[in-house]
């Protein structure tokens, strides 16, 4: 179901709102598709803090069940937790938690646990050594969190999993899914900037400073574009709504939406006194999968969630197939 | 030996830190550059010939070396490995590790016997045996499996594994089918470790063997940066055990760099030492604590077996070298800088006492406290290591009465030749660095009763001082 979605998308990665979100269903699912159809994928994770605690306290085996020939980079320490017989084909010395990154081949079908990077310049160059190895696709299994929206620089599609885990309130559930499916389809910026943390682009030339305060006089000039490098948080919302009356005809830029670590509320806020967002690393949101199960016992009900996720998809102006997880 | 801020202060740091080196071994060896003291000096000599054959083969063959470090590269620390390899069964990531290892071994050797150099106490020789029992096949592919040709037992789950695999993936997924499977994996971890085992014992007869290999690799790279390093900067290896003490045409390359970043160039210093007291005299600025630096560097460098930045050199084998500066670590401690000099001098003179041949070095001593006693101090250090015959001490100063008792004493130039005309002129047109144009850093031996130089009143001028303050200077 997912397969057909995959078009031109070489790096793929799954994300998460919450934990069983049914983020691991749709990894299996597009394996199997793709295994289906002998695409030899490659496979990594973005790293987490508190990873490790995650696992001690998470009784589960791992759920990851991939196909003989796969390609999976994952932390040492995490090959044991596994039960494919495997080829060691590289070590990274890329550090995590849970030892160093290695990269390995399954000789026969299993489970896998992943355990990643998580810096950005490390997950690319094990997207890139899992691409060396003879991957065909690589797929990475990403998390949300108030820290990071995972490695959408890295990819060139997500898919954004979603579930009633999130929040007992079925109508917030909905509307941030729709909020961080925003997020992943801001467009794409293709004006100028410059290396510093903020530039102010007026009639395409830059100008760059480290702090908002030496741009301002080009900001009253009435800038196109205010270009951010870096994390964009609620206190940088709130920096920039103090000088609000500047910004009318601005658009705000970030590096890529991972950058965007916003409340809703304040993002809300920030589109109302801009020009909007934009991003200088575009990303392809190709599906929304729900599931209306939580792990907490306040399950929705089916239809109900995919119809208010779907409706909140509209009224955001976006148009992404939304997939309960039983179907994909 | 130099402490680490000391070695940090006199550029020993920055010559080690500009060697390129190509595995963790060799970078271990940097990073820890050991001091060869008087009995190790035949040790020293050996390191310094395998220095010595290696720069003939970097300017002589530099294609062949060229591949040798291209080898080096992918070598990786796996001492941990084998450490782990006494105790107990390694992973396969740890086996690959060494399957890595002798891989890279099969092909260093033979390039190392192709450079044809005669190195000593440096041997890297291939591993065929072990591979052979890593990598039964015979693949030599740069992965690592456990083979199935290691365990018939190991063989015959997964075969039949791979039978339930295929049928799970046509689709079946019974529950019997399901737990046949989930059996099936854990007998072949069991079998798989089992196999394992039976791999590290076969294996660890040739622990030594991979030790001493990994340690050559180390010695062999140390010794390849430091040839390389020598090519770069034109430097040069010492004559250790020496009867005298001259180095010629020394230089800094840590201070050259700065020098460099202001568009100056270094002024080569050259020293000749007898035991005794050797003074440098000179001007403020002139550049006495950038002889003394100097100095250090390179005598700490022939030392520990590194080549010198020098035209040539000659020492006697030092048993230790002392320093003692406005760098000293305990500046900062909280004793006033004047007690803290001499609680270090104190405890130098103790250490020194015993040793059959040290290099002091002393930087503006007694500079904290009033001339007239500090010249007395300074004079006083003269005489003590006069009477030492052990002791190699140069002393900087630029108090007067000092140098008479010196058995060298050498001048910084300074200003002495300088046309005061046409230094007051250029300082009248705002030239900052008038001063450097017109000082003279070179570094001459001049008599005894040659007094410092008084040109501490131009200097100030030169350098713009206030005129408020320098109008009423009464000399």
């Amino acid at each position: 179901m997912l397969y057909g979605l995959l078009k031109g998308i070489r790096t793929l990665s799954v994300m998460g709102m919450c934990k069983n979100a049914g983020k691991t269903t749709v990894l299996n699912s597009l394996i199997g598709e793709c295994g289906a159809r002998g695409e030899l994928l490659g496979l990594t994770s973005i790293g987490r803090d508190g990873e490790r605690s995650d696992l001690v306290t998470n009784t589960k085996k791992p759920e990851i069940f991939v196909q003989e020939g796969t390609l999976i980079a994952t932390a040492e320490t995490l090959l044991k937790e596994g039960d494919i017989s495997l080829e060691v084909l590289d070590t990274t010395g890329l550090p995590t938690p849970m030892g160093q990154i290695v990269i390995v081949r399954a000789r026969s079908a299993g489970f896998v646990q992943l355990g990643g990077a998580s810096i950005t310049e490390h997950q690319k160059l094990l997207r890139d050594s899992l691409f060396g190895f003879g991957a065909e696709r690589v797929i990475i299994d990403g998390a949300l969190s108030r820290k990071s929206l995972g490695a959408p620089a890295l990819c060139d599609g997500v898919i954004l999993s979603s579930g009633a885990s999130y929040d007992p309130d079925i109508r917030l559930t909905a509307e941030d899914t729709a909020y961080f499916a925003r997020l992943f389809t801001l467009p794409g910026y293709n004006g100028p900037a410059s290396e510093t943390r903020f530039t102010a682009v007026k009639a395409g030339e830059c100008s760059g400073a480290e702090e908002l305060n030496p741009l301002i006089p080009r900001l009253k000039e009435g800038a196109e574009a205010l270009v951010i490098r870096g994390a964009v948080t609620d206190s940088t919302a709130a920096a920039l709504a103090n000088i609000g009356k500047l910004l009318k005809d601005t658009l705000i830029v970030c590096e890529d939406a991972s950058r965007l670590l916003l409340k809703r509320a304040s993002f809300e806020k920030l589109m109302r006194f801009t020009r909007g967002a934009a991003v200088l690393n575009e990303t392809r949101l190709i599906a929304v999968t729900v599931n209306p199960f939580s792990a907490y016992g306040t399950h929705y009900d089916k239809d109900e969630f995919r119809e208010r996720v779907a409706s909140a998809l509209e009224s955001a102006g976006l148009r992404i197939p939304v997939l309960d997880v039983k179907d994909v | 030996m130099f402490d680490q801020n000391q070695l940090n202060s006199i550029g020993f740091r920055f010559v080690t830190d500009s060697i390129e080196l190509n595995t963790p071994y060799g970078e271990e060896l940097a990073r820890r550059p050991r001091f060869y003291g008087r009995s190790e000096l035949d040790a020293l000599k050996s390191e310094q010939r395998n220095v010595a054959a290696l720069m003939r083969a970097v300017s002589e063959r530099l294609p062949e070396v060229n591949s040798l470090m291209r080898l080096l590269m992918p070598v990786k620390d796996i001492r941990r490995s084998i450490a782990s390899l006494e105790l107990r069964t390694l992973t396969e990531v740890e086996l690959f590790e060494i399957k890595r290892f002798l891989l890279q071994l099969e092909l260093i050797a033979p390039q190392l016997d192709k450079l044809g150099v005669l190195l000593e106490n440096i041997r890297v020789t291939a591993m065929p045996k072990a591979l052979d029992i890593i990598d039964p096949e015979g693949l030599r592919s740069p992965s690592f499996y456990v083979s199935d040709r290691l365990s018939p037992r190991l063989s015959r789950i997964r075969r039949e594994r791979k039978l339930v695999d295929e049928r799970m993936k046509k689709g079946e997924d019974t529950a019997e089918l399901v737990l046949q499977r989930t059996r099936l994996a854990a007998e072949e971890e069991d079998a798989n470790a089992e196999a394992r085992g039976e791999l590290c014992t076969r294996l660890r007869p040739y622990m030594d063997e991979l030790l001493q290999n990994a340690a050559s690799i180390g010695r062999l790279d140390l010794a390849l940066g430091k040839a390389r390093l020598a090519e770069r900067f034109g430097a040069v290896l010492p004559e250790v055990g020496s009867d005298e003490f001259r180095i010629e045409g020394m230089s800094n390359p840590r201070i050259a760099e700065a020098l460099s970043q202001k568009g100056r160039s270094f002024v080569p210093v050259s020293l000749e030492l007898t035991p005794g007291s050797v003074v440098i005299t000179g001007a403020n600025m002139g550049g006495k604590s950038v002889a003394i630096k100097t100095l250090a560097l390179n005598a700490a460098l022939a030392m520990c077996g590194w080549p010198v930045f020098a035209e040539e050199a000659h020492l006697p084998c030092l048993d230790d070298m002392f320093i003692l500066s406005e760098d000293r670590e305990d500046a900062m401690s909280g004793l006033s800088s004047f007690g803290g000099e001499m609680k270090a001098f104190d405890s130098m003179l103790r250490e020194t006492e015993k040793k059959e041949a040290v290099l002091v070095l002393l930087d503006e001593f007694a500079r904290g406290t009033n001339p007239h006693e500090g010249a007395a101090l300074v004079r006083a250090a003269a005489k003590l290591f006069n009477n030492r015959s052990n002791s190699y001490a140069v002393i900087a100063t630029h108090f007067d009465g000092v140098a008479r008792l010196a058995k060298k004493h050498y001048q910084v130039a300074g200003l002495r030749h300088a046309d005061a005309e046409a230094l007051r002129a250029r300082v009248l047109t705002g030239s900052t660095d008038a001063l450097a144009e017109f000082m003279d850093y070179g570094l001459y031996p001049v008599s005894p009763d040659e007094e410092p130089p008084r040109d501490a009143v131009t200097i100030i001028r030169a350098l713009g001082v206030s005129r408020e303050f320098s109008n009423l200077i009464d000399i």
